[in-house]
């Protein structure tokens, strides 16, 4: 029924100059579209989450005005065909957080999960994740590079795990397992119903031996029990589904795990495919913390050692051609996203389908500010409002928290407020 | 008495106290600016907010800003009547005169008010009692009770404490990551290969403290399936056979052709031979599904193989002279293990053009496979290729073709196997707890197999009735399979997902004897306990005193309590942060793995030292020998004198040496380690900010509060003069921030002799001179050899700290009013023997505070 889509730019075979040897990129992609048992009735919404482990230099991320008509800052030049499809904000940033670059942690909830208590530090992405359950493969993917991100917390409070190698979330999502191996782990999976349902008549016997101050952890664990079912049901719903077929090379190697000319093309290529093929509808990726030398043309500097720049013209130099690689990747994505028509929609793209957030937990780096952080939210069939400057009038910040409520009601979830949220952000 | 200032500061205290809580700060103006969130809302972050203070209570808020001793408008009949409940007259006396002016009617500093003090306020009699004991109340500059007078207010204040209420204790507490590999390992026999059962289970994130913390410790969905897949793959290990005989071993030679690992720039086959030539962490195995082990088992692998090529190019790639090493080790046959190396890897040296056979006999798990790789080769040829092709040493067509360099050419790749040595090899005898292998259709032995395991996953004794539902599942289980193994392994990997399994049970007050063993087991080596213990639980002796005394011993003086003194030295000085900022690796190169390694175990030898040598704990802050070796000598600038059983050999890396130190040196005590240094940096510069809260918080346990939310952080502008000095002064000529940063800002100067990665330096560049000098509890120093002096003059206050610290690690959980009196007997009892720190620890493990909740 569906067609077999081909992706946009077939002219996209980049090729990086790195001291006189030209390395081809993964070529050509394609994709075949997914068999359309796994095609919802209704186009649903995506949710692609984006973060900088060091953020953005504010100096050069912040446009000079605000409004529909604000002049783009450099940082952002790489948006200009974009204008009309994303909206930047200042002055928002999460107030209860100070915790330097501890707030990676909370960039996407607004809360420092580590010794909060269960089912209060939750991050957006994994509430959209809860919504949409297994209706798709994979509730939510994450991936990151150069250092994991560790912005995405569940409700039971533990760190979601991210691919580091863009290549392993290829093989997770296209490759085929072997036949051998689905029956395999169909059988684990059985033997955990099971044990799950034992350990349940099990911890009533156990309860009786406890004191009443272990009743806490008794529930937590009682809770456990019955999630994990749940999930158990769910990934064996999909092991015998087949994977979607995708005509995309990913056989290249980077040079590194610094080597983000290569790696971040293909880590928002996979998150396209997966978007595409509906593998998933909510995504966490970017860019980690770390201080080495990012293998970029004119970056000579270790990453962290350059955002602590002190304000020296050499090192700024280098930050910001790292910041504008990051939006040059982002505008790629989006571009990808906005250029894929929907199926028996004239107008419509993927991007309308599809919210594309840019965040960061650091406001500026070099003095380790959590404040008013450099914030980007694209697609999602949004009104987009150009430059906003969210600056209240009592002059507090809007809590970014409010963005996330209304990205969360955008995408189905019925929710007044998102954790410490105080309302919503007009974007209608 | 009087001091400047005094007044107005009085007056607008309670905006700054506000301030110096981010979470109230927030709290209020968040609720006044955005108008749509409803005032409930807005009232239970103000009370958060108040909580929050609360428990970072310390010098917070009783920081005092005023001095005045009269307590202006109230009389002291008034206040004598608040006190009565709490206070006998002569600590009436005490409190109002050194206390209440700042926590009275008129200011509340930190919200706290002594005049009103209910004996019921349990929780602020303990921090009243903590504040006063550790000496961070009243504050430096403020007129300070006699030693006698403190030590009466503070033991008083604590028998109120513990005696108003039941204390709050942890409950049931989960084995944390570390535990858990320990335990299923121990619980399962799996010693002998590199199977970590632990390694697929979720990191523990703990915000503050340790990780034997149980309210850290939570329990998910997520980590509950891990939990039942590695007892799934655990037990598949362990428990692989039930047969009588062992499996056959079998000869698989590798075909040349079929060995794969490296990128096809650096590889290459014929039919008689495979020759790679890149080095790293790139390992060289069989492409086919059938280089996987079928059963674990030892393994005799023989390699045929020599080293080609040593200069093909104008210029010497990797190794250059060295002769090329050829290791051979085994890895996890899944993908995630690709960055992996096995750790017992072996290494064989090779000759230019001349073959040599080797041979490695080593155990192999199930699904893992051998590989070989090429230790000392260019892990990255083609970036030294390109520098050269800049430098024009290597012509581009050199450079665009198959990489040449050093490499190394295997002819033979054999491995033999599974053998035993003995059968039933070892993780089947401990898992069954038998040495032989029972008659599984015989119904008694079958449950005799089941209840011996229930009893050592359990950690206790296991009834007859709570074996039915176990018996019950064995039973259900054989009828699906058909086969008992199958059976057990599913029944036992149930057990290791139960409750018994994961979590530490102890009753209220005084623990029974298996719980005892298990406080002592985990506390020492952090794993199950072993078969003596457990006999002594099983008959209550380990309750006798001269018993327990005898297994403290026992346990200290087994290798495995290392795992106490490394965890515990890394947790408590947060030595598991270093490496995390490191520096720009191609401006320092000199830093490296190896020299982190060595930072790390500089700092965790001199815990040990003086742990096993029962020194004094006075050797953690000032010492005149450390452990160095070379790569950390010549960070220090400490001349190195060669090794004498090797003569010529360098010490790169190798293991750590104790060496006196030169006098004057600084480096003694933790204070003057690199790892210290390196870890309070971050990566690029220092802070003496944030060195100084890293020494009251974590080496001496008197934390500093957070800063207030509305302060930014320091930034150097590397293009001016200022120094970080100048930059502090400004910033403390706030009185709101000279608060907590006269006492934070001295300890980070002390240290500022030494740069990010704990180089000594006395410049910060050729303008800026580093000046160290400060002032301390009353008392100047010159430097951190003057600072040192300082904390080793009243070692009550750190040895205290040590002590709440070990005990925290112990218990796994914060002690309350009720613990401190053991502490305090224990610290008086140390301080009669100096000090020493394994007396310490012998006391800690055979108090109260071990065998009472």
């Amino acid at each position: 029924m569906s067609p077999k889509v081909t992706a946009p730019d077939s002219q996209r075979r980049l090729f990086l100059k790195a001291s006189g040897i030209t390395v081809a990129l993964p070529a050509l992609p394609s994709v075949a579209a997914p068999a359309t048992k796994n095609m919802p009735d209704r186009e649903p919404m995506r949710m692609v989450c984006v973060s900088s482990g060091l953020g953005y230099f504010p100096g050069t991320f912040f446009p000079k005005s605000f409004g529909t008509d604000y002049e783009l800052s450099p940082t952002l030049e790489p948006m200009s065909n974009l204008r009309d499809h994303f909206t930047v904000f200042s002055h928002m940033d999460h107030p209860a957080i100070f915790t330097k670059h501890g707030a990676m942690a909370s960039v996407l909830s607004g809360v420092t999960p580590q010794g909060s208590a269960a089912g209060t530090s939750v991050s957006i992405d994994q509430v959209a994740a809860e919504h949409v359950g297994y209706q798709t493969r994979f509730p939510s993917l994450h991936v990151s590079i150069g250092g994991s991100l560790g912005a995405s917390w569940t409700r039971s409070g533990i760190k979601v795990r991210e691919h580091s190698n863009p290549r392993d979330l290829f093989n997770l999502l296209f490759i085929q397992d072997s036949k051998a191996a689905i029956k395999r782990r169909e059988i684990e999976l059985r033997e955990q119903g099971s044990i799950l349902d034992l350990l349940r008549q099990q911890a009533k016997q156990f309860e009786r031996r406890t004191n009443p101050s272990d009743k806490q952890k008794l529930d937590e664990y009682l809770t456990a029990i019955r999630e994990a079912e749940t999930k158990l049901q769910g990934m064996q719903r999909w092991l015998n589904e087949e994977k979607p077929d995708v005509d995309y090379d990913a056989s290249g190697n980077p040079h590194s795990g610094m080597d983000y000319g290569f790696l971040a093309p293909l880590m928002f290529d996979l998150l396209f495919l997966a978007i595409q093929s509906d593998s998933s509808r909510v995504f966490t990726a970017g860019f980690g913390m770390h201080n080495r030398t990012i293998e970029l043309d004119g970056v000579t500097g270790g990453y962290h050692g350059l955002s602590h720049h002190g304000n020296r013209p050499d090192q700024l130099r280098q930050l910001q051609l790292i910041d504008k690689f990051y939006l040059q990747q982002l505008a790629r994505f989006v571009q990808r996203l906005k250029d894929s028509p929907l199926p028996n929609r004239d107008d419509d793209s993927l991007l309308d389908k599809t919210m594309v957030l840019l965040g960061t937990g650091l406001g500026d780096a070099s003095r380790h500010s959590n404040r008013d952080l450099p914030t980007i939210i694209a697609g999602g069939g949004f009104k987009h409002r150009g430059h906003v400057n969210a600056k209240l009038p009592s002059g507090e910040r809007t809590p970014l928290n409010n963005l996330y409520t209304t990205m969360l009601q955008n995408f189905g979830v019925k929710i007044d407020r998102f954790n410490s949220a105080t309302g919503s952000v007009e974007l209608g | 008495m009087e001091r400047p200032g005094r007044h107005a500061s009085s007056m607008s205290s309670s905006t700054e106290h506000r301030s110096a809580v981010p979470q109230m700060m927030s709290g209020k103006t968040h609720s006044g600016g955005a108008p749509r969130k409803p005032a409930a809302s807005a009232v239970r972050q103000t009370r958060k907010a108040r909580q929050a203070m609360r428990s970072t209570l310390p010098s917070k808020c009783l920081v005092p800003i005023v001095a005045a001793l009269h307590a202006p408008r109230i009389s002291i009949a008034i206040l004598l009547t608040a006190f009565c409940t709490v206070a006998s007259q002569a600590q009436q006396a005490t409190l109002q005169k050194y206390c209440v002016h700042c926590h009275g009617i008129d200011t509340q500093e930190g919200d706290v008010r002594l005049d009103t003090l209910q004996s019921s306020d349990t929780e602020l009699l303990t921090r009243v009692y903590e504040q006063v004991s550790s000496q961070q109340m009243p504050p430096g500059d403020e007129p300070q009770p006699s030693r006698e007078q403190r030590s009466q207010l503070a033991s008083h204040f604590l028998s109120l404490a513990k005696s108003s209420t039941q204390p709050e204790t942890a409950a049931l507490r989960r084995l944390n990551k570390r535990e858990y590999s320990n335990t299923v390992r121990d619980l399962l026999g799996l010693h002998d290969g590199i199977f970590d059962p632990g390694k697929f289970i979720y990191k523990d994130e703990i915000a503050h403290g340790f990780d034997t913390q149980a309210d850290s410790l939570v329990t998910s969905n997520e980590l509950l399936l891990e939990y039942l897949q590695a007892a799934q793959s655990s037990l598949g290990q362990a428990l692989f056979s039930l047969d009588q005989h062992p499996p056959e071993p079998d000869i698989a030679t590798v075909k040349m052709s079929r060995l794969t690992g490296a990128s096809r720039r650096y590889e290459s086959k014929s039919g008689d031979a495979y020759i790679f030539r890149i080095g790293g962490n790139k390992k060289i195995y069989d492409a086919s599904e059938r280089r996987l082990m079928q059963a674990p088992g030892l393994y005799r692998i023989t390699v045929t193989a020599s080293a080609i090529d040593k200069q093909r190019y104008s210029v010497p790639f990797a190794p250059a002279d060295q002769p090329p090493i050829l290791a051979i080790g085994a890895v996890a046959g899944h993908r995630s293990a690709d960055s992996e190396l096995d750790r017992h890897e072996k290494s064989f040296p090779l000759t230019y053009g001349k073959e040599r056979t080797v041979q490695v006999e080593r155990w192999i798990e199930k699904g893992f496979h051998p590989y070989l790789r090429f230790t000392n080769g260019s892990s990255k040829p083609i970036t030294q290729v390109r520098s050269n092709l800049r430098r024009k040493k290597i012509t581009k067509a050199e450079a665009n073709r198959q990489f040449l360099g050093p490499g190394i050419r295997v002819t033979e790749f054999k491995i033999e196997g599974p053998i035993y040595k003995e059968w039933p090899p070892q993780s089947v005898t401990t898992t069954i707890g038998s040495n032989s292998i029972p008659n599984l259709e015989d119904p008694k032995q079958r449950l005799y197999l089941l209840g011996r395991f229930a009893k050592r996953a359990f950690r206790r004794a296991v009834s007859r009735e709570e074996m039915a539902l176990w018996t019950e599942h064995l039973k259900n289980r054989y009828e699906s399979s058909n086969d008992w193994r199958t059976a057990f392994v599913e029944t036992m990997t149930a057990m290791m997902a139960s409750p018994d399994f994961l979590y530490l049970r102890e009753d209220e007050g005084q623990l029974d004897a298996f719980q005892l063993a298990n406080r002592l087991s985990y506390f020492f080596w952090s794993t199950m306990p072993d078969a003596e213990l457990f006999t002594l639980a099983e008959s209550g002796q380990l309750m006798d005193k001269d018993v327990l005394q005898k297994q403290v011993d026992r346990l200290f003086n087994d290798p495995r309590s290392n795992r106490f003194s490394v965890s515990f030295a890394d947790q408590w000085l947060s030595l598991d942060t270093l490496g995390t900022m490191p520096p720009d690796n191609k401006e320092f190169r000199f830093y490296n793995e190896s020299l982190e390694n060595a930072m790390r175990a500089e700092t965790r030898s001199l815990f040990q030292h003086v742990l096993r040598q029962n020194r004094s704990v006075t050797e953690l802050i000032d010492s005149d020998y450390t452990f160095l070796n070379e790569q950390l000598a010549s960070l220090y600038g400490i001349p190195w004198k060669a090794n004498a059983k090797k003569p010529g050999k360098k010490n790169i890396g190798g293991e750590l040496v104790l060496t006196k130190l030169p006098q004057h040196s600084a480096r003694g005590g933790v204070l003057g380690h690199a790892s210290v240094l390196t870890l309070t940096s971050n990566g690029v510069e220092t802070s003496p900010v944030v060195r100084g809260v890293w020494v009251l918080e974590h080496f001496l346990g008197t934390p500093a509060p957070p800063p207030p939310a509305e302060v930014p952080a320091l930034v150097p502008d590397l293009n001016g003069a200022e120094s970080v000095r100048q930059l502090l002064e400004k910033h403390r000529s706030d009185a709101a921030c000279m608060k907590c940063h006269q006492r934070i800002d001295p300890l980070g100067f002390a240290l500022e002799s030494f740069d990010h990665v704990g180089r000594f330096r006395t410049k910060y560049s050729k303008r800026q001179k580093v000046s160290t000098e400060g002032r301390y509890m009353g008392n100047d120093f010159e430097d951190l050899r003057g600072l040192k002096r300082i904390l080793a003059a009243d070692l009550d206050l750190f040895a205290r700290n040590l002590i709440i610290k070990i005990a925290e690690y112990a218990k796994g959980r914060k002690l309350v009013a009720a613990d401190y009196p053991v502490v305090e007997s224990i610290l008086k009892s140390t301080e009669n023997d100096g000090f020493k720190l394994k007396h310490m620890v012998y006391q800690i493990a055979t108090s109260e505070l071990m065998t009472n909740k």
